[in-house]
């Protein structure tokens, strides 16, 4: 037998082996109890502890502190953290004490949800006599839960129609962080509700409600107590506007901006009146318009803010807010790199706040649009080169369409789409040469009108068209009727585009429905959200007709 | 359980003159180290405390030993090594997006000199002066209590004695350090061994390590086929407490030029 290679075993006296157990037993004798104990341990005061931020772009919670005790044999603290919730820890000593702060992460760092982390404070002690070696004492652990909530910054449209069941969507962050389980509107529920993909927005259907305003809640489980929301839903009862006639100030040669204000139920137009372009406001109050206000800062096109809480309005190179109801513009923000003999042409605003700009030569040529987004006051170019496009956002912000180009052109130019999810451009399968009758779409984008004569479906597949004598369209928020001012007619005529006419011309609904006025040439429509009311400026004047029943 | 090691050494330390004159005519002409000679080695160890946190060490060591006359030696050691805390044990598993687990290093280098008498068939007697340094790399925050920062120097000094009986030899210990800053500790070891052969002993050593007790057992076993020359060594300690801490030790050593059995390295050449 051997015990290791090469080795031989040798027999054992009895005597020595007696003294070996003995010498064991004797050693073993030394234990005293393991006395001392307390001189290795780390204590702490608390093992858990909680953060809360109100939102991803809240400011951090004040950092926590804990206090360690530990024993006077503890040569060496070790304080090491791990998990998302934790931005950094410190300690201090002071004697057998240390007071450890932890830091937590910021979250715009970490975006909302339900985060944890830990904390171990281990005290290390010498493992032999030289103290060459350290061993770890006892550990105190201090677990940490964070929650950041989910934000909820906007719901489009923002103003809806009293008595009617609709579809909105509401625009926030964190929406796939906590599971949410409901949406509220007020102390109502919503009927339906999908979060997309990437959590930034849901599309939720209210029942219908009585006008007022409601605060939209979001309902999550494992989120500790109620999400904060300051987003209101403006339920407002239909107005019935009388047909009138509102002239412009004299000089006017031209209208570039018509925009329905349906919470302060007013017009605002942006015109071209010597000797700058003002922008010009009308306030509907006791059953009449009144006399406009207006100031005269030289723009080009302005468009409400998603919640309607400003103006944002350009003139050749910069973008600038305007109070909606005073008009006083503030600062304004230069388009970074226009393009040699560019200039900026249209705004319009997504349900995401963020604006999209086009841009324009005075002569035929591509040029890139930006995309400003208000909270940085950055502009920044969109990279995709257009020609002269004239952009349409729908009412509910979720998109716009592009049509660009000009009858010296010798081929058709494709139509863009704008997502306001991903802020980007992507061109359709549609392509024409655009016209001065600026593009028309619904609510939702499941009706587009060219030109104002080319219907189309969400997914730009031609149902049917109009005829050529159409100077200006809108249509109703549900897309089943079409409003086209008709040159020929000399009126508005109505179109029930709810059908497919496989390509085929439209004929109108009843008959033609007179303004009061002529309103002039390079004209443009608008609606009001309860379908109510119709809207028609041109070059001379700005009509308030209302919608005929078809 | 102070005056039970007051015993034990005295005990121990009683035998020295005892067996110094039974043996002393037989092996005169044996020196206190024979010659001078050298090892150097790769020492690792696995260190875990109950519901806390458990580390490896793995390091180098090595030491010089030369005789001074007939009765005395002395001897030179260094020795690096590095530990790696297991953080893993108390910090749970978290998915982190931006973050990750922090670890915990330390690093302790350090050197001591010894001057021992030493009579081969009876024992020796050594006294010695090291000097260390131990740092620690603990995520962002690890302090040494007595420094207040991520450096403690050492300073220890030792006094040994041992006694070889036939096949056994009894020590003693006390070692007083003096970490930078700090109060200074204080530890006896009692040691025991054994060779069961001639290049195998077995070795069960008792203690206090500031005031917890300790217990340890330790095999070391020099192979012949490597002429001697390498020795290896297993060993398993415990420090006995509520948070009881086990260590695992193990060694490889190799001894340049002297290729003697370990029972004989031990007595006339460490």
């Amino acid at each position: 037998m051997r015990l290791f290679l090469g080795e031989k075993v040798h027999y054992l006296p009895g005597a020595r082996r007696v003294a070996g157990f003995l010498l064991f037993g004797l050693l073993a004798g030394c234990g005293g109890g393991g006395g001392g104990d307390s001189a290795t341990q780390t204590q702490i005061s608390t093992n858990a502890i909680s953060f809360s931020a109100s939102g991803p772009s809240a400011a951090a919670p004040a950092a926590q502190s804990v206090t360690a005790t530990f024993g006077k044999d503890v040569v060496q603290l070790s304080v090491v953290h791990s998990g998302d919730a934790i931005a950094s820890v410190s300690s201090v000593m002071n004697g057998q004490t240390a007071e450890i702060t932890i830091v937590p992460a910021t979250p715009s760092a970490i975006g909302p949800g339900a985060f944890v982390g830990a904390v171990a404070v281990t005290g290390y002690n010498c493992a032999d006599t030289t103290c060459s070696r350290l061993a770890a004492g006892s550990t105190a652990t201090v677990s940490v839960s964070y929650q950041i909530s989910p934000s909820v910054l906007s719901v489009a449209p923002y103003v809806v129609t009293s008595g009617v069941s609709d579809t909105v969507i509401v625009r926030g962050l964190g929406l796939l962080a906590f599971n949410i389980s409901g949406v509220r509107f007020g102390d109502t529920a919503a009927t339906a509700f999908t979060v997309n993909s990437n959590g930034t927005e849901l599309s939720a259907t209210y029942p219908a409600l009585p006008a007022g305003d409601y605060t939209v809640h979001l309902d999550a489980t494992g989120h500790t107590g109620e999400i904060p929301s300051s987003v209101a839903l403006k339920v407002r009862d239909p107005v019935a506007y009388t047909a009138a006639a509102l002239d412009h100030a004299p000089g006017t040669t031209a209208l570039r901006t018509l925009v329905y204000d349906a919470e302060r139920q007013a017009l605002i137009t942006v015109t071209d009146t010597a000797p700058t372009n003002p922008i010009v406001r009308y306030q509907y109050a006791n059953g009449a318009w009144s006399a406009p206000t207006q100031a005269a800062v030289g723009l080009l096109d302005a468009a409400l803010s998603a919640d309607g809480s400003q103006l944002f309005a350009i003139n050749q190179t910069a973008v600038m807010p305007v109070d909606p109801v005073t008009l006083a513009p503030g600062t304004s923000i230069a388009a970074p790199s226009l393009a040699e003999n560019s200039f900026l042409k249209n705004i319009v605003v997504g349900n995401d706040n963020r604006s999209l700009l086009t841009t324009s030569l005075t002569t035929s040529g591509l040029t890139q649009g930006y995309v400003y987004d208000p909270p940085s006051g950055v502009i920044a170019p969109n990279g995709i080169g257009l020609n002269n496009a004239t952009p349409v956002m729908s009412a509910n912000g979720a998109g716009a369409v592009l049509s660009q180009g000009d009858p010296t052109l010798t081929s058709d130019v494709p139509v863009y789409l704008y997502s306001t999810t991903s802020n980007q451009l992507t061109s359709s399968a549609v392509s024409l040469r655009q016209n001065g009758v600026v593009p028309a779409l619904n609510r939702s984008i499941t009706r587009v009108v060219l030109n104002g004569i080319r219907v189309y479906d969400g997914s730009f597949a031609l149902l049917g068209t109009l005829p050529d004598t159409t100077a200006a369209v809108v249509l109703k928020s549900d897309g089943t009727r079409a409003y086209a001012y008709d040159t020929a007619a000399g009126g508005i005529l109505v179109y029930d585009i709810s059908v497919d006419r496989d390509e085929a011309a439209y004929t109108a609904l009843g008959p033609v429905q007179p303004l009061a006025a002529d309103p002039g040439t390079g004209l443009r429509m608008a609606i009001t959200p309860d379908n109510g009311t119709l809207f028609v400026a041109g070059s001379t004047r700005l009509l308030v007709q209302p919608t005929p029943a078809l | 359980m102070n005056s039970q090691k007051l015993i034990i050494s005295a005990a121990l330390l009683a035998t020295l003159p005892l067996a110094a004159n039974i043996a002393a005519a037989a092996e005169r002409a044996q020196r206190a180290v024979q010659a001078t000679n050298f090892s150097l080695g790769l020492v690792a160890s696995d260190s875990d405390t109950k519901d806390s946190t458990s580390n490896g060490t793995f390091g180098l060591a090595g030491i010089g030993t030369m005789p001074i006359g007939d009765l005395f030696g002395a001897s030179l050691a260094g020795s690096y090594s590095r530990s790696t805390a297991r953080t893993s044990d108390v910090l749970f598993d978290v998915a982190s997006q931006s973050s990750s687990r922090q670890t915990c290093r330390f690093n302790n280098s350090d050197a001591v000199v010894s001057v021992f008498a030493r009579k081969p068939t009876l024992g020796r007697i050594s006294a010695s002066y090291g000097k260390g340094n131990v740092t620690s790399d603990c995520g962002d925050q690890s302090v040494f209590v007595s420094t207040g920062d991520d450096s403690m120097g050492i300073d220890y000094y030792r006094l040994g004695a041992e006694a070889y009986l036939g096949n056994f030899t009894f020590g003693a210990v006390h070692t007083s350090t003096e970490p930078e800053n700090g109060a200074k500790l204080e530890s006896d070891i009692f040691s025991a061994s054994w060779y069961p052969l001639e290049s195998l002993k077995v070795t069960l050593s008792g203690g206090d390590l500031y005031d917890q007790d300790t217990y340890g057992i330790e095999i070391e076993h020099q192979p012949e086929f490597m002429g001697e020359s390498l020795g290896v060594a297993l060993g398993y300690s415990v420090i006995d407490r509520d948070q009881r801490i086990g260590t695992i030790n193990f060694s490889v050593v190799f001894h340049f030029g002297t290729k003697v059995e370990l029972k004989t390295r031990d007595r006339q050449y460490r």
